[in-house]
């Protein structure tokens, strides 16, 4: 019976559990079961994947709509008063990387002493430059002119951009970037009427914004495919170019 | 640059960004509300658009998905999953339940399913391999048996329930579930998903 409700957390995770018992009854097992309390987890994260891979962008009046909508619309709270702290996952799987850079710095600290110094400031350096993009991404998130702008790259993949005139930086996010043969690389691009200008490499597969400046508000942002180390001048057509606004 | 540990998260449309935003958004902030549309409404409309099928209830169903973003976004647990997952989970949930009212009131098309199960399902699973964006997605797709794929395809770009793709199937429910289950942790693993 137990092992029944085991196979439905793939019918769970996508809410392919019609019968309202029989969903009940699964929770109730997946509030006791921690292996399938991560397969949920992991199967949603899965299957978010499959619905990134349809994005369609809705039709244009929706946004103003819903921005009108949300003045009427009053928040929820967060709910409080979480007892002690979160329980540390299983198997120290990878977090996100905010957290982990947070926690690499006090393990940093603790390494001067137990691990060689070069490693401990390898380390630290590591930490910095989290903190240091970590930094440049909120000024440009947070800053008043912040605009942006998401495309979805010829070839398959979706690029998204934030830029700020005043903080003079773009960010950029991607997800689902074709992999390149190591002989090639993305290749960022500010553009504007004076011509293309590179604004650095763009690794396909990362979890992390790239921030990049000099950003202008006549500037729009490409990408193209280049030989690996990158090119002066872009030598193919842009697989997106993107106009924040 | 910070080490990269493993695939991208969630290969989420802007993975912090997203956790950031929606982080801002929680704390009434407008213009956070504001990037994040631009940033998820896409993903979310497409998915929606997916499930629902029907172009104007589509549209209906992503305008509640985002004043639900809007409305919830503090309820997001950062230590429980990035934002970008939490947002394709409310969304699918969304559309699903809106398509299965759908139904029940015109049971017609389940009906019809049932009569014809080839007709009822090829075309959707078909349009939604041929728009799939994301090459890795198609490829692991790909790796699936025939059945993972059409019940994994059926339940989660259907929205059907897995009794409703057992029967479009022709299979019993209980090799349809651990099928389903199969295929999300062949897709899991091919896609390096780390949960
Ligand atoms: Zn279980």
């Amino acid at each position: 019976m137990t092992d029944d409700l085991h196979t439905l957390s793939g019918a769970y995770a996508m809410d392919a559990i019609g019968d309202t018992e029989e969903r009940r009854r699964f929770e109730s097992h997946l509030a006791r079961c921690e292996t399938c309390a991560t397969e949920v987890h992991e199967f949603r994260a899965t299957t978010a994947r499959l619905g990134l891979a349809a994005a369609e962008p809705p039709p244009p009046g929706l946004r103003d709509r819903v921005l009108a909508d949300i003045r009427h619309v009053r928040q929820l709270p967060p709910v409080t008063a979480r007892p002690s702290p979160a329980p540390e996952r299983p198997k120290g799987r990878p977090r996100r990387w905010r957290r982990a850079a947070t926690a690499a710095l006090v393990g940093a600290a603790c390494l001067v002493t137990a691990v060689s110094v070069t490693q401990a400031i390898r380390e630290r350096q590591r930490v910095d430059r989290a903190e240091e993009t970590s930094r440049a991404v909120a000024s440009v998130l947070s800053a008043p002119d912040a605009r942006s702008a998401t495309g979805l790259a010829r070839g398959g993949g979706t690029i998204t951009i934030i830029a700020s005139g005043a903080a003079g930086r773009v960010v950029v996010t991607t997800s689902g970037l074709r992999a390149l043969p190591s002989s090639k690389t993305y290749q960022l691009w500010l553009v504007n009427d004076s011509g293309p200008r590179s604004a650095g490499l763009l690794p396909a597969d990362r979890t992390r914004p790239v921030v990049a400046g000099t950003w202008r508000p006549s500037d729009r942002v490409g990408v193209t495919i280049e030989p690996a180390g990158g090119s002066v001048r872009p030598t193919t057509t842009p697989l997106v170019l993107l106009n924040p606004t | 640059m910070p080490t990269g540990t493993g695939p991208p998260d969630n290969g989420t449309v802007s993975g912090q960004v997203v956790d950031h935003l929606l982080g801002r958004t929680a704390r009434g902030d407008e213009r956070a509300f504001e990037r994040l549309y631009d940033a998820v409404a896409a993903p979310v409309h497409g998915l929606v658009r997916r499930v629902v099928r029907d172009p104007a209830i589509a549209e209906e169903v992503t305008q509640e998905v985002m004043l639900e973003l809007w409305r919830s976004a503090a309820r997001h647990d950062p230590d429980r999953g990035g934002a970008m997952t939490w947002i394709m989970t409310i969304a699918h949930r969304r559309a699903v339940d809106r398509v299965r009212r759908e139904r029940s009131s015109g049971e017609r098309e389940a009906r019809a399913a049932r009569r014809d199960p080839v007709a009822a399902h090829d075309p959707v699973a078909d349009r939604v391999e041929a728009r799939l964006d994301y090459e890795r997605v198609r490829r692991c797709l790909r790796t699936l048996t025939p059945l993972q794929h059409e019940t994994v395809t059926l339940a989660y770009y259907g929205g059907h329930t897995y009794r409703e793709v057992a029967e479009l199937v022709g299979a019993p429910p209980n090799t349809v579930r651990t099928r389903m289950r199969d295929g999300i942790i062949r897709l899991r693993d091919c896609l390096g998903v780390e949960g």
